[in-house]
């Protein structure tokens, strides 16, 4: 088993203005597209966040969080949200009082609010864009998937 | 330095615990499907663990990847560019509150959403044509769970926003201190006093957040029996680090009447808050149990099971102590199910040290029902040191803007041969004097009444739980007569604002002794609807339009 205990790369940042990274994987010529460039899993090898060489690169996180933080002790983040399944955007304020974007085929559900959504909550609805107040939908009370009212 | 391929690191002993200097460079493997390097975490890793992060040469972080929580940015933001490298979409987390950052192909806007109308709070610095999304709040009182005593001597006595008990001074206000599960707007603060202060007296009353007073506070001088603060208003946050809480205090200037005192307060949220404390400290060696917006702690499941009202969700918990738990500690479990069978939930706290826990927002939820019976368990540890255990949490109605107070007790009968009033929430004893628990409506309707004895009447006999408003019974009542042990109403009642409210307990035929839990369904007003803005001037917050 490779056991990387508590490592560290330092940049040293000798030359001012140098730009290079300071740790760099690269794809293999012909790695296939299902090649982790970089992968963290847990002890039963179940993926926590990965970077595959599919899509280019993308980077993947299983069942968590994905999120921008001014100070990711005190504050709450903006987030992609994939404890739900789907996932949604999870907006801030700074407090969990912020909105979440939920998107699906047809008016939401339990198939596509897999909540709980709040009051306030969006959905967009992406089967019927020429249909009034079905386009968008408002979350009036919480729930799995809560009662949503058709705006747009 | 350049790793070629997958290398077993353990065979590097130079490797292992050492610090590489940059530019490091690993090429993947060219014809297997191996990652090109994998951290896995230990078995018995904590879920705060960062198995992968960066940060500057000041050793500040910027970027990690936790075991659980998600990666995160700290400070930075979390882009996806164009193949270009150009243009980008965002998460922005460079100022607080983030948001989300868009472009049109030539300038970024930004997404914001929050409480309220656009403010500093909700909004950094915006451009004409970003947008805010607000979510609904509502209005849901805070009224004080019965008549409570203020106290003949002239010290500072605190009592909780919700449940109400009351606490002298030296008992210090780490006794009634509620904790918050979310962000929250308190104002219309009132108390009428059941006796005036005494001739040249005055009493304050101040709501207390994060254990200082706010300017939501007024004084009552001697001859008058009430005051209000109908003006200020207090913007609760909670904070992941330091928990904050909310208190009332009442001070006094020399030396005043003994009195009791009916206070409410009205708190705008976007979902209610439900608060429970142990009040005194916990038993540090055997289990105690407590209700879900409760003070104080039974012995036993039964003392503490609440029935609950309603269909929705509880969400956001958070659970604290009042200090260090030594070298032992508290662990806290949601129980749910069929009064009497209630299994855990998996909704779970160990609290060690300062037993200050991180929130865990949405991360668990957990579906109630009418008739659901509620409760925590706390199991000490290796013999913790005594602590006030803490716990909030967040109620989301499948019904807008309801919202649910559990009263009763299970820890004392009612009379089964005399009418008893009670406190219609919190863990409250009956009493034979409506006087003596009623408190101070705010304008709401009362929807449900779900009601439970812990023994039948027996034949022929009967026991009524009335819901009554100025001491008159109102439509909300439940007969039980020997036909089942839990009884509801469904309706509507409407509550006045300053009406006088409480519960009954009326016995005929001399019932099976037995205690009452019951659980109201009420409906807060809207203080506002989900709406839409978009940003027509820039600023900090700038202009801004309700289009929806």
């Amino acid at each position: 088993m490779s056991v990387f205990k508590t490592g560290s790369i330092l940049t040293t940042g000798t030359a001012v203005g140098n730009t290079a990274p300071g740790f760099t994987i690269t794809y293999g010529p012909t790695a296939g597209v299902s090649v982790q460039g970089f992968q963290i899993v847990d002890y039963n090898n179940a993926p926590i966040f990965a970077v595959p060489k599919a899509s280019n690169g993308q980077i993947a996180v299983y069942g968590d969080y994905f999120g921008a933080y001014n100070n990711y002790l005190t504050d709450i983040g903006i987030k992609c949200d994939a404890k739900r399944n789907p996932g949604a955007l999870w907006m801030t304020d700074g407090t969990w009082m912020g909105m979440r974007i939920w998107s699906g085929t047809g008016a939401p559900s339990a198939t596509t609010v897999n909540g709980p959504a709040s009051p306030g909550d969006l959905y967009i609805r992406i089967d019927t864009p020429s249909t009034s107040n079905q386009r968008v939908y408002q979350c009036t009370a919480g729930g799995s998937p809560g009662t949503w009212t058709g705006r747009l | 330095m350049s790793l070629k391929k997958n290398r077993n690191f353990a065979s590097k002993p130079d490797l292992v615990s050492t610090t590489l200097i940059y530019p490091v460079t690993l090429t993947t493997e060219t014809n297997t499907t191996n990652s090109g390097m994998t951290i896995t975490t230990n078995q018995n890793a904590p879920l705060g663990q960062n198995p992968f992060q960066v940060q500057n040469s000041s050793g500040t972080i910027k970027w990690t990847v936790p075991v659980a929580g998600g990666p995160k940015t700290n400070g930075t933001d979390a882009r996806a560019y164009n193949a270009a490298g150009t243009k980008y979409v965002a998460f922005n987390g460079q100022s607080s509150p983030q948001y989300y950052q868009y472009y049109d192909g030539t300038n970024s806007y930004k997404l914001w959403s929050g409480t309220g109308a656009p403010s500093s709070d909700t909004v950094g610095t915006a451009v004409a044509g970003d947008y805010y999304m607000r979510k609904a709040t509502y209005d849901y009182p805070i009224m004080a769970a019965k008549s409570v005593s203020v106290g003949a001597v002239a010290a500072n006595r605190y009592q909780c926003v919700a449940p109400t008990h009351d606490y002298a001074a030296a008992a210090g206000e780490n006794n009634a201190i509620s904790y918050l599960p979310n962000k929250a707007l308190y104002s219309n603060f009132k108390v009428v006093l059941a006796t005036a202060p005494g001739t040249g007296i005055t009493r304050t009353q101040t709501f207390r957040y994060n254990s200082a007073s706010t300017a939501l506070s007024f004084t009552i001088t001697h001859p008058s029996t009430s005051g209000s603060d109908t003006t200020d208003t207090v913007v609760t946050t909670p904070d992941l680090t330091a928990q904050k809480g909310i208190s009332i205090a009442f001070m006094a200037s020399g030396t005043p009447a003994a009195s009791l005192a009916k206070w409410r307060i009205l708190q705008q949220s976007s979902a209610q808050h439900l608060h429970a404390t142990s009040g005194a400290t916990s038993s540090n060696s055997a289990a105690r149990y407590m209700g879900i917006q409760d003070t104080g702690v039974g012995t036993t499941a039964a003392q503490a099971a609440q029935i609950f009202p309603d269909t929705g969700k509880l969400i956001n918990f958070t659970a604290t102590l009042s200090g260090s738990t030594g070298s032992g500690s508290y662990t806290v479990e949601l129980y749910k199910g069929t009064y009497g069978s209630e299994t855990a939930t998996g909704v779970s706290f160990t609290l060690t040290g300062t037993g200050i826990v991180p929130y865990t927002p949405y991360e668990t939820s957990v579906d109630v029902a009418p008739d659901d019976s509620l409760y925590w368990k706390i199991t000490p540890n290796n013999t913790p040191t005594a602590a006030i255990v803490n716990v909030s949490m967040e109620y989301i109605s499948s019904t807008a803007g309801n919202y649910v107070l559990l009263g009763g007790t299970g820890a004392a009968n009612a009379s089964n041969s005399a009418t008893n009033y009670n406190s219609w929430y919190g863990n409250g004893a009956w009493n034979a004097t409506e006087a003596n628990v009623q408190a101070l409506g705010y304008a709401t309707t009362l929807k449900a009444l779900y009601a439970r004895v812990s023994a039948d009447t027996g034949a022929a006999k009967t026991r009524t739980c009335t819901f009554r408003i100025n001491g008159a019974d109102s439509a909300a009542t439940v007969t039980f007569n020997n036909t089942g042990v839990t009884k509801n109403w469904t309706g509507s009642v409407s509550i006045a604002t300053d009406d006088n409210i409480n519960v009954s307990s009326v016995p005929s035929g001399t019932p099976t002794a037995a205690n009452i839990r019951y659980g109201l369904c009420l409906n807060a007003s809207i203080t506002s609807t989900a709406c839409w803005y978009v940003c027509t001037a820039g600023g900090s917050p700038g202009t801004w339009s309700q289009i929806i």
